[in-house]
Parts: C-alpha cells; sequence; structure tokens
C-alpha cells in the first residue's frame, strides 16, 4: 500500500470509480459534512474565554477537518480498480536486439542495450517487480523472435528490426496462455517495412496492453552516413565502374568529408565531397577500376567527423563484379582498305572486351578477315542466317556498296538491330541505293537522295576543295560532352580540354537531319542541312538495339596526328564499340532481387532464357549452380515462372557473409549444350547491414501509437518510475475489478493525527478547556 | 650502284616468261585470309592495264595519298625543289628514284586491282620533317646510298628525322624501304636502322608472314631487276643474279606489327616504272605490282 494515494487510485477518482462502501453517496456525505461543519460552529459560538473571530475561525476548521476525516473513514470510501491477479497472467517482455541498440546515446555514454539491461536486471530492474504479479515471458527481436533467460542472451547484433514479426511471434507463443500485456523496449527503429500498429490495435482488441519503453534519443544530433552504395559497369575505357554512394548528414551541413575506397586495407581510391544541408541525402559519384577480374567486395569509408555518436554508418562494403567475360563479338564489313578501317582495328585490338571480326573488301571481289576465331568465320561472306549473324553483339558497316548485301541480308540486319537487340554502326558513306532500304529506318539519321541536297553539299565527300571535305573542328553537343561514349576524362573541364586538343576532321558524307528520337553527339560547325547542324556522330534506340552513324572517316588523325602515347582514338573507339554491343541481349541473363543482401535474407533469382532467335524459351531446362564462401555447393534446378515468357526462378535463404558465385546453365530443347552462350555466371555479396544505423534515432511516436491503440502506455526510459504498477493496474483481460479501501491510507491517519495535535495545542494556547 | 652488271643473255628466256604470264595468268590459291566471294581472285598482271588506263577520274582527289619520303641528305647539286616540276638539275641525291613515273604507274595497278581509292596521280613526296607527314599512314623511301661506301647522299637520317620517322611508325604509319643491293647497301641499311630503332631486332620475313598473303599469296621473294644492278643501259639483264639473293626485312612494333618493310636486293621502283619497257621482264614488273600491293594492304588492316 502506498504511503499517499497511488496513481491508479488517483486515476480511479478522477475517472469517477470512488464510492463508499455503505452506499452512501457523495452527496449525503457533503450535506452531513456540512452538517458537522455546523454543529461546530454552534458549539463554538460561546467559549469560555474570548477569541477573536480568526483565531474561532480556525479552531472551527481544525474540530470541523476532524470530525469530516473521521465521517470519511466510518463511512468506509473505496475505490473500483483493475487489478491482475498475482501470478495467473503472463507479462510479455520484449527486448529490440537489433545492431541500432548499440549505438551510444544514453546518458553516461552508454548504449541503448546496456541502458535497457540495466532497467530490466539491474539491481533495482524493473522484471524483479513485475514478477511479484505477473509469470514474465522475455523475448529478443530482430527481424526474428526468440526467448531469452537473461541478458547474457542478448547480443545487439540484429541487422534489421520488426516489431510487428515480433509482436505476432508472442501472439503466436503465448496465445493458449493468459497474455495480460506486453513490454516492448526498443528504439523504434523499424526498419522492416511492415507497420505494427496494425498488429497493436488488435492486442488492443482483445484487451492485451502493450507498454512501450523508448531507448536513445530521438534525434541524432551528429552524424553521417552512407545510406545505399550500387557499383555499375560503365562503357569507359579500362573496366571503369561507376559507383553511387548517397550519404546522409545531420548537423555537418556542406562540410567536406572524404570518401575512400579500400580492397581490404589497400586504398584504391579517394575522393572528397561536399555534405548536402542538414537532415538530407546527397548522391555522389566515384570512379573504381577494378585491377581483379573477379568479383570483388570493396569497403567504402567516410571519414569520422568530430561529434559523431553513431560511426557503424560510416563504412560500406559493396560488391563489384568485374569476372572475366567473353568478348563482346563485333561484325565489321569495310567496303574497301582505308585508314579509318585500319585504326578502328588498332584502337581496339588490345581491349580484350570487344572482338572486331572484320571482313574487309580489299578489291573487287577480294575478301579479307581479320579477326575471325575459325576458319570458317565469315567464309562465305556476310552472314544470311540469324543463327550466323547473331552470334555478334553489334555490327558496323564501313563504305560499303548496296550490292554487297541481298534484301534478305538487310532484313536480317534490321532483326539484328529490332529484336536481338545488337547495335548497327554505320561508319561510313552510304550511297543513294539506299534511302529505300531499312538501313534508313534504322539509323539516327535521314537518308537523303543526293540530288535533293543544296548544291553546296552535293558531290564531295573526300579530301579536296569541296566544302564538305575540307577540315573542320567537329562540335560536341551538350549531350556528347557529358556522354560516357566520348568521354576522355571524369573531370568536365579536364575533358573539355583533351577534347580541344584533338586534330580537326576531314570530310562530312553528308546525311539528312538527325532523327527526332536520336541523340545527336557530335555536328559540322559550319555545314547546314534544313537550319540544323550536320550530325557527325549521332544514336538512338531502334526495337531492342541501339544504332548509331558516324558521317565521318576521318577520326582516325585523332591517332596519326597525336603523339603515339596519347590514348584518345583507342578511348573513343572503345567507348563507342562497347556502348554500341554492351546492351545487346543475351541468350541468358541473371538478376537477383536486392542490390545487396544480408544474412538471413531470401534472395530470389531469376533467369530470362532466349532460344538461338532471342525469343523467349519456355521449354529450357534451366540449372543453378552455387557456391558459397564457405566453399559450400548448391545445385538447383530452377522453375518456369508460368506467367512470364523465358523467366525461370529460383529461390533460397542465405546465411553467411561474403561472395557468392552462381552459374546458369541452359539445356534447351534444341540440345545446344556446348554453346558458351547458354550459361552465365553472376555474383552477388552478403554484406553487414547498414539498416540499423540509417534513421536510428528513437522514433518515439511509433511507439506511442503502439501504446495508445492496445491501451497500454509509452514511456520513455529514464521514466519509468510508475510503469510497473502501471502495468498491474491496466485493465487487461485478464485484470479483476477490486474494491480497495481508502479508510486505512495512512495519509488519513497521520492527517488526522496532525489535525487533533494542532487543535489540542490551540485550544490550550488560547486557555479553552 | 653505278657499276653495271654484267649483261646477260636472257632476251629469249625473257620473252617466254612475259609470254606465259600474259596467256596462262596463273591463279594463286586463297590464303586462309581471303575468300572469293564468289569471284574468282584475280592474278596481277601488268598487261591488263596497259592499253586500259583508267584515267577519267585521275583529276579527283582520292582517299590514299603515296607518299614518297625524301631524307635530307640528297645534297651535292640534286635541285628537285618543293612541288613536282620543279627542275631536274645535276644528281646527287637519291630520295626520287623513278619517281613520278614509278608512283604513276604503280597506283594505276592499285586502281585496277584493289578498292584502294586511289588513282594513278595520287601521289606525293614529303621531307621526313614535315608534320603533314602524320597526315598520311604509308611512307614509300628509296634506301640506297650513292656512290656506295659514302655519305654523300642518300639515307643518313638526322635526329629530327628518326624522331619523326619513329613516332610515325609508333603512331601507327607503315614504312616501306626499297631499292638497295648487295652487301654495302645491306650494311648501311643496318647502320640507319639501328640509328632508327635501337631497341629493336631487324627481323629477315619469310613467305610464310601474314605480309605474303594479304592480297595475293607470294611464296617467293623476287628479285625485281634494279637498273644498274641487274639490268644494264643498253638493255642487257642479270636475271635472278645469285649475288643478289632477295629478302625482306622488317622491324615489328610491341605488338608484332610490321611496322617498317624494306626489299634488299630488289627493285620495286624499277619494276614499276619501267612495266611499260618491252624489255624489261613483266613478270617482274607483276612481282613488284603484287608485293607492294600486299604492303599497302598489309598497311591499311594492320
Amino acid at each position: 500500500m502506498n504511503f499517499i494515494l497511488d496513481q491508479h487510485a488517483i486515476d480511479a477518482i478522477q475517472d469517477g470509480r470512488f464510492s463508499f462502501a455503505y452506499g452512501i453517496s457523495p452527496w449525503l456525505f457533503a450535506l452531513l459534512a456540512f452538517a458537522l461543519i455546523g454543529l461546530v460552529v454552534l458549539l463554538y459560538r460561546k467559549t469560555t474565554r474570548a477569541l477573536s473571530p480568526a483565531w474561532k475561525a480556525g479552531l472551527i476548521s481544525l474540530r470541523s477537518a476532524v470530525l469530516i476525516i473521521l465521517l470519511f473513514c466510518l463511512l468506509r470510501p473505496i475505490v473500483t480498480t483493475e487489478q491482475v491477479i498475482p501470478q495467473e497472467s503472463y507479462l510479455a517482455v520484449l527486448v529490440d536486439d537489433s545492431q541500432s541498440m548499440t549505438i551510444e546515446d544514453e546518458p553516461g555514454s552508454s548504449s541503448r542495450a546496456q541502458a535497457v539491461s540495466q532497467f530490466l536486471y539491474g539491481d533495482s530492474g524493473v522484471l524483479n517487480a513485475l514478477s511479484d504479479t505477473f509469470q514474465i515471458r522475455t523475448f529478443r527481436f530482430d527481424k526474428e523472435t526468440q526467448r531469452v533467460v537473461d541478458s547474457a542472451d542478448l547480443s545487439s547484433a540484429g541487422t534489421a528490426s520488426s516489431i510487428d514479426q515480433a509482436l505476432e511471434y508472442v501472439d503466436q507463443q503465448l496465445s493458449g496462455l493468459a497474455l495480460g500485456g506486453v513490454l516492448l523496449l526498443s528504439d523504434g527503429a523499424d526498419n522492416e517495412g511492415v507497420d505494427p500498429v496494425e498488429r497493436a490495435q488488435g492486442f488492443g482488441a482483445r484487451e492485451i496492453p502493450i507498454f512501450t519503453v523508448g531507448a536513445g534519443q530521438e534525434n541524432i544530433p551528429r552524424d553521417v552516413g552512407i545510406v545505399d552504395v550500387a557499383a555499375a559497369k560503365t562503357v569507359l575505357e579500362g573496366s571503369v565502374f561507376n559507383v553511387d554512394v548517397a550519404l546522409s548528414n545531420q548537423g555537418y551541413a556542406n562540410r567536406e568529408v572524404s570518401l575512400s575506397v579500400y580492397d581490404d586495407d589497400e586504398l584504391v581510391t579517394s575522393k572528397n565531397v561536399v555534405l548536402g544541408p542538414d537532415s538530407s541525402t546527397r548522391r555522389f559519384d566515384l570512379e573504381l577500376t577494378p585491377e581483379k577480374q573477379e568479383a570483388t567486395v570493396y569497403r567504402l569509408e567516410v571519414e569520422e567527423l568530430e561529434g559523431e555518436i553513431v560511426l557503424q554508418n560510416n563504412q560500406y562494403s559493396f560488391l563489384v563484379d568485374n569476372s572475366a567475360r567473353p568478348a563482346l563479338d563485333i561484325l565489321y564489313v569495310d567496303g574497301h582498305p582505308r585508314n579509318e578501317y585500319k585504326f578502328i582495328r588498332r584502337a581496339v585490338e588490345e581491349d580484350s572486351s570487344l572482338r572486331l571480326a572484320t571482313y574487309l573488301q580489299t578489291g573487287p571481289g577480294k575478301f579479307y578477315r581479320q579477326g575471325i576465331k575459325t576458319p570458317l568465320e565469315l567464309s562465305t561472306g556476310f552472314p544470311e542466317r540469324a543463327d550466323e549473324l547473331y552470334q555478334y553483339e553489334a555490327i558496323i558497316l564501313g563504305d560499303i556498296d548496296k550490292e554487297f548485301f541481298s534484301d534478305g541480308q538487310l532484313t536480317l540486319i534490321q532483326d539484328f538491330v529490332a529484336e536481338r537487340g545488337g547495335g548497327l554502326l554505320v561508319a561510313g558513306m552510304l550511297d543513294d541505293q539506299f534511302v529505300d532500304t531499312v538501313l534508313a529506318d534504322i539509323l539516327p539519321v535521314s537518308l537523303i537522295e543526293s540530288n535533293l541536297l543544296p548544291p553546296t553539299l552535293q558531290g564531295g565527300i573526300a579530301r579536296g576543295p569541296h566544302p564538305t571535305g575540307e577540315l573542320y573542328t567537329p562540335l560536341l553537343t551538350t549531350a556528347g560532352e557529358f556522354s560516357e561514349l566520348l568521354r576522355l576524362h571524369g573531370d568536365d573541364n579536364e575533358n573539355q580540354r583533351l577534347w580541344s586538343e584533338l586534330p580537326q576532321l576531314q570530310g562530312v558524307y553528308v546525311s539528312g537531319r538527325a532523327k527526332p528520337g536520336a541523340t545527336v553527339l557530335m555536328e559540322h560547325p559550319l555545314l547546314q542541312f534544313q537550319n540544323q547542324r550536320l550530325p557527325i556522330i549521332a544514336t538512338q534506340r531502334y526495337g531492342s538495339g541501339r544504332s548509331m552513324s558516324i558521317t565521318s572517316a576521318s577520326t582516325w588523325r585523332w591517332q596519326m596526328m597525336m603523339p603515339a602515347e596519347d590514348q584518345s582514338h583507342e578511348r573513343i573507339w572503345r567507348q563507342l564499340l562497347r556502348w554500341l554491343s554492351v546492351s545487346a541481349l543475351e541468350r541468358v541473363t541473371v538478376e537477383f532481387d536486392r542490390e545487396f543482401y544480408h544474412v538471413g535474407d531470401q534472395v530470389n533469382v531469376t533467369a530470362t532464357v532466349r532460344d538461338l532467335n532471342y525469343q523467349p524459351d519456355n521449354n529450357a531446362s534451366v540449372w543453378m549452380h552455387m557456391s558459397d564462401p564457405d566453399g559450400g555447393v548448391i545445385d538447383n534446378a530452377m522453375d518456369w515462372d508460368i506467367d512470364q515468357d523465358g523467366v525461370y526462378r529460383s529461390s533460397f535463404e542465405v546465411q553467411s557473409e561474403g561472395v557468392f558465385n552462381l552459374m546458369v546453365d541452359v539445356a534447351s530443347a534444341a540440345g545446344e549444350a556446348d554453346r558458351s552462350d547458354t550459361e552465365k555466371s553472376a555474383a552477388f555479396v552478403v554484406t553487414p547491414s547498414l539498416r540499423e544505423y540509417s534513421s536510428a534515432g528513437r522514433d518515439t511516436g511509433l511507439l506511442e501509437r503502439i501504446a495508445s491503440v492496445s491501451g497500454g502506455r509509452y514511456y520513455d526510459l529514464d521514466a519509468t518510475g510508475t510503469l510497473a504498477t502501471d502495468i498491474s493496474y491496466t485493465p487487461s483481460a485478464y485484470s479483476k475489478e477490486v474494491q480497495e479501501d481508502l479508510w486505512d491510507r495512512p495519509l488519513l491517519l497521520i492527517l488526522l493525527i496532525v489535525l487533533l495535535c494542532a487543535d489540542w495545542v490551540a485550544r490550550r494556547f488560547k486557555g479553552l478547556s | 650502284m653505278r657499276n653495271a652488271m654484267p649483261l646477260t643473255k636472257v632476251r629469249p628466256i625473257l620473252c617466254a616468261v612475259f609470254s606465259s604470264v600474259i596467256l596462262c595468268g596463273f591463279v594463286l590459291p586463297l590464303a586462309n585470309a581471303q575468300t572469293s566471294n564468289g569471284a574468282i581472285p584475280l592474278e596481277f598482271d601488268a598487261e591488263s592495264f596497259l592499253n586500259n588506263r583508267v584515267d577519267t577520274e585521275n583529276e579527283r582527289p582520292t582517299e590514299f595519298t603515296w607518299i614518297r619520303g625524301r631524307y635530307a641528305n640528297y645534297g651535292g647539286g640534286r635541285s628537285r625543289r618543293g612541288g613536282f616540276g620543279g627542275g631536274f638539275g645535276g644528281r646527287g641525291g637519291w630520295w626520287d628514284t623513278d619517281y613520278p613515273d614509278a608512283e604513276s604507274n604503280f597506283l594505276r595497278g592499285v586502281q585496277r586491282y584493289t578498292n584502294i581509292d586511289a588513282n594513278s596521280k595520287s601521289y606525293d613526296f614529303l621531307d621526313l620533317t614535315d608534320p603533314r607527314l602524320f597526315e598520311h599512314s604509308f611512307l614509300y623511301m628509296n634506301m640506297k646510298r650513292v656512290p656506295i661506301g659514302s655519305l654523300r647522299s642518300g639515307p643518313d637520317f638526322q635526329p629530327a628525322e628518326i624522331e619523326a620517322l619513329r613516332e610515325f611508325m609508333f603512331r601507327g604509319g607503315f614504312v616501306l624501304l626499297d631499292d638497295f643491293w648487295g652487301d654495302a647497301h645491306l650494311q648501311d641499311f643496318q647502320t640507319e636502322m639501328a640509328k632508327l630503332f635501337p631497341e629493336r631486332e631487324l627481323v629477315k620475313l619469310d613467305t610464310r608472314h601474314e605480309l605474303f598473303h594479304t592480297f595475293f599469296d607470294i611464296n617467293e621473294v623476287a628479285q625485281i631487276p634494279g637498273r644498274a644492278v641487274t639490268w644494264n643501259y643498253n638493255g642487257g639483264f642479270s636475271i635472278d643474279d645469285p649475288n643478289y639473293p632477295p629478302s625482306v626485312y622488317a622491324i615489328l612494333d610491341d605488338d608484332g606489327r610490321v611496322m617498317l618493310v624494306a626489299n634488299h636486293n630488289a627493285d620495286l621502283g624499277d619494276g614499276w616504272e619501267h612495266t611499260f619497257y618491252e624489255p624489261y621482264p613483266t613478270r617482274y614488273s607483276n612481282e613488284a605490282y603484287k608485293i607492294a600491293i600486299n604492303f599497302l594492304i598489309y598497311a591499311f588492316t594492320h
């Protein structure tokens, strides 16, 4: 029994649950009290000694108060409360055991977990108090929930928090028992994407109140953290990956920080960036050029700033898959020996990611093949069948006559781009005969008969005095200047400088205007057609593929007229050809549903399979062969997704951190098991999660909502004094109505004694009998 | 060489060879790297354009220009200046041996037999140190020093020339050296190559090299008769003179591509220049065209 009135008793009085056991109404009590006061006033009308009115009033008050208290006690006042019957019901205690609980933002620089542990299991731990009333069941939770015995079972290692899942688990585990309430201790940083309030409402409906205790600070005052990292291969020269980093910032607005990428302990690259305004997330790009041809896990670190509490989100592991891949095959057909042919070949010769199979018409009826894989490749000329042509990812046509192609071959080229998703580059002159062919459809520039051109543009494309044969400095359009196809340097200013140093081009093949959907990257500075500068380099999408036109045959000047060590020409051509070929459809593609996984996550693998004609293949046998970081190997058949043509799926859970290598092998109904394009390797990485450290401030609002909708209460961890009593007195499905006497409260007795003493002393002081 | 070789009585043999070439026009087997695409490959035959000169387009600027290199060491009275036609005073420099008839004839053959955009006027000459050299990727030079054993005239590459030639080749240019005979010239050549590429080895190519199969299949390197060496002003020839075994030397770049090729004991220039000189054996003219076309195609593809 409390010395003074308990809060629950006060609450009960406030709620009107006060009464007198003998059925007397409070109004009658008030009347009697007034009567008593009247009686006392009457008796004090005459006193043995004269009293001043003030003294008289004081004595009347004292005596009246004593009598009223006595009357109050005699009438047996009671409050009606809901109370848990000791040991007859259960209390589930849910303790957040995720990584965010390691954040040291509790008083005394102790971690949230330490503070919670002290609150539960410390010398005056709340569990001791609660165990007088309840049978306690304690659970830890992160993205999963488990029963725990004591604080030693808590590790704060969970990589995600799901309050919803924890409540569901408790509900299931204790469903047959008298669950009288739930005590949830968490920072509220729930990141599994399921709103727990709905489930809390369900608890409320079943009269199971949830009491929530919030740990940590609502706002992490100063923090810079890595929110997300993604790495994608670019078409830039030399296996350059673009690493996209999202940095959140609180309290370090506009501050310059250093980002560094490590391979183990070796610094690979670093960059200084300027953070955004407070509470913002800003994205930054880093270029990374892996040296190893394999899937490598890199570590990105943002420098630790003074005053940061959360350091765990200052680093992030991410995967860069630079595994050696088969070279992209490009078929290059040229109509005559020329410098452009020679130097395009030379530019990509040392690029192992590209293979140029070239078919050069050296003379009338004479052809010269280079870069062929087998003696039979191109032995019968330009492919006439889809399966022959589709082994390439891109086609380059140099100065070639229309007569070189049959109608069937031209249609095949159209299918190659539109359906197979290949790239087509026309790097040379197309004569008038091509104007009505499919090539005119595919290209990003319109073809126009030369006699329809203005006189200044007719007649000449070779060197010489004709305007179209003169030297010129090509103009990079805005799209061209920032396009990765024509990038000579990552830095914009340096890129501009390098471009300005390149020698002039000479000669332009006159085409019509760029088509509406085309992207012009480079233009002629002077010559125009229909008020549009003549495009020099233009690109566009066509069906599933890409097309490009280069209307000058003088890019070789960027090689011969620059110092031998300059790599601009090589770089540009490698980038152009990679772009052209890299997006060609593959027979087998493998995708994962997420960029990165964490231990315990489910990995969903999707393989898309196409047949020899690059149509979705629903009749393939698809096997997945996976090796995990511990050396384990799993073989699985992948299941066809009946809703999607050519799509096969498989799912599994990952249990260890590191790189997982996957090989998807397709045996189609056509039985072509030995083809290398029916296999596809892929890798994914399981990394430590940072979810727990982003937005890791205490989510008081969520915890309050959970408590209020379920009939419980929310407490800050440092204001939990009444928690144990509150839990006992909060109505629940297993609490009972109890009538509690108030007359025996020590407070009343003391008050009575004090008043009597005061009355006696006053009367003696005034000499009254 | 100023000393004329003894005239051999080869005219009847030459005639027989000449006739057989014209009549038979043998067909070379296809190289692995070549395909006919339905057409029969053509054997080179200079007679085929003897009466069929393609002159109609000769004024048109062409994509390809044959450049003859003029080294600095051509003093001693040689007076060719600036452009062609600037006067042919005294002798003393030998850089322009056979120029421009050899070029004109050879380019006519190139025009007829290949798809290279050229005509009989698409030639020019440049000083080795002329920056315009880098607007081209093929360079022809006469390699002989005259008189033998002297440095009076002939290639004696100066530092600026060495720098230009090296840079030309490292950027991707191709150099053809021609018309040097015997051991003395070979030594001159080796000396100049050592100056040019002290770090690179001079290799002797055999006919299995790709260079001999880019257009025609050449299985034997011919000793193309050189005036004042294996044939004389009075018309006498010493065909296949065993004193001058023909060979092809090369310098390779870091990727194994030929960037300089040199015909020792052969005179392609004479072979082209004298295409229509009746006593000159057509068979050797043919060989001069064939090997040079192969060099050209190689230069355009490697």
